[in-house]
């Protein structure tokens, strides 16, 4: 009698197999192989994404709102940004024109304090009506 | 006409050149923000600079005296602010020009003309006072600065030295002064400046001294509202400059046929944004009262642009 084709042991896999199947169906075989690697590679992935979201989580930056008086045109509001692109830590700035109200994002780890805040508005040209801290990072943390 | 074609080809490609070339000498440059025809009192942010073109083309051609005279300037214009500080900003003008003054003497047409560099302008401007509030602002700004001659002023042709009218400089340091205010909101602005401007003499002759109040209404027409961020705004502009002149003197006398009151509204628009803006305008003379045979202007063409560093 002929031996039929038996494919390599590959564990519990093989096992399962063999006590559904007799040997030689190898493309189911190779199909819940293909399966079993999927899923271990999801496995993997997530638990990958779930370690940066924790990290992100951590690297949370701190984040202002700048409140300026006198912003009344686009063209001024670049001086603005100019002013605080100069600030140390600066990450990103958004100006809304219609509040006067500018976001500064800093980089993790630097902070902005009301004092410089209001330097740099007034280098621009304009007046500081406010200023508050919206989003604290990691290091403002501990201070709580 | 393809001549001409050619001829106004050669013009902005000698304008961007000398622009380009004058932007680097200084280094850096200034603008504002508002008007079209003056200044406005809006700050330049400290250590930090604006760049300002413009490109002029002034007609006149009404001629009383029965010379058939008629003068066409063009002249490129190039202006460099820079904020000192907050409130000081100092400014340097230097323009690019092309006269020519078409004349019928003795029933032969001539033809006299200039162009080259002109006569370079700087001054100052501080903000004396300002009132910042949420989405407006109030500012007022004395400025003051000087002319300086270095345009060519002696230029001749086989005609002999050409008028003081068509030199690309005027050979004189004038100085002048004035105060501007500015209004802004989020909807629109408005601007006043009253000047003066002392022309002092050279080569025995010198042009009449200058007064001029001016104001300027930008209203926003697009977008009509807005709700985030940093749009580009649409402005009507419309302006009007007051402009009265003494009377030239040559070699110490009055020149009657010179001098004179003009109006001129201008109907203009204007695109601004962060970064830049363009805008265009047309000077139209609405009162001419001159004295003697004075030259009247027909129109004024300025368009331009300004951009931020």
């Amino acid at each position: 009698m002929k031996k039929p084709l038996r494919p390599p042991v590959w564990g519990k896999l093989w096992v399962i197999e063999k006590q559904s199947k007799p040997y030689g169906d190898l493309k189911m075989f190779y199909h819940l192989k293909a399966a079993s690697i999927m899923k271990t590679l999801g496995s993997i992935l997530f638990a990958l994404l779930l370690g940066v979201a924790v990290a992100g989580a951590q690297e949370a930056k701190p984040v202002y709102k700048v409140y300026v008086d006198g912003l009344s045109c686009p063209f001024c509001t670049y001086g603005i940004e100019k002013k605080f692109s100069k600030v140390q830590g600066v990450e990103k700035i958004a100006v809304d024109l219609k509040t006067g109200i500018t976001i500064i994002t800093m980089a993790s780890g630097k902070t902005l304090d009301k004092t410089t805040a209001r330097e740099t508005v007034e280098a621009a040209g304009f007046t500081l009506r406010d200023f508050e801290q919206v989003q604290i990072g990691p290091e403002d943390k501990g201070k709580e | 006409m393809l001549l001409q074609i050619i001829d106004l080809g050669k013009r902005i490609i000698w304008t961007i050149g000398l622009s380009a070339a004058f932007f680097l000498f200084v280094g850096i440059g200034a603008a504002w923000s508002a008007p079209i025809t003056f200044n406005t009192a809006l700050p330049v942010a400290e250590e930090e600079f604006i760049f300002r073109e413009q490109f002029i083309f002034d007609q006149s051609g009404d001629d009383p005296s029965g010379a058939d005279r008629d003068r066409e300037v063009f002249a490129a214009v190039s202006v460099l602010g820079y904020g000192v500080t907050s409130d000081l900003a100092v400014f340097g003008v230097l323009p690019y020009v092309d006269k020519s003054l078409d004349i019928t003497s003795m029933g032969t047409r001539n033809t006299r003309d200039a162009s080259g560099l002109g006569d370079m302008t700087l001054f100052g401007r501080y903000t004396i006072f300002k009132d910042n509030v949420p989405g407006r602002t109030f500012r007022i700004a004395p400025f003051a600065g000087v002319k300086l001659p270095t345009g060519e002023d002696d230029k001749t042709d086989g005609l002999g030295r050409l008028p003081a009218s068509v030199q690309a400089g005027s050979g004189s340091t004038d100085p002048f002064g004035g105060l501007v205010a500015t209004y802004q909101t989020l909807n629109f602005e408005i601007d006043t400046q009253a000047s003066y401007k002392v022309n002092t003499g050279a080569n025995n002759f010198e042009f009449g001294d200058v007064a001029r109040f001016d104001a300027s209404l930008q209203y926003r027409l697009w977008p009509r509202s807005f709700e985030s961020g940093v749009p580009g705004f649409l402005y009507g502009v419309f302006e009007g400059n007051l402009i009265h002149q003494n009377k030239n003197q040559s070699n110490g006398i009055n020149d009657p046929n010179s001098g004179g009151t003009t109006l001129f509204l201008v109907p203009g628009l204007q695109y601004v944004t962060k970064r830049w803006i363009a805008e265009g305008g047309v000077q139209v003379p609405v009162v001419q009262n001159l004295n003697g045979t004075s030259l009247e202007k027909d129109y004024v063409v300025r368009f331009g642009f300004r951009f931020n560093f």
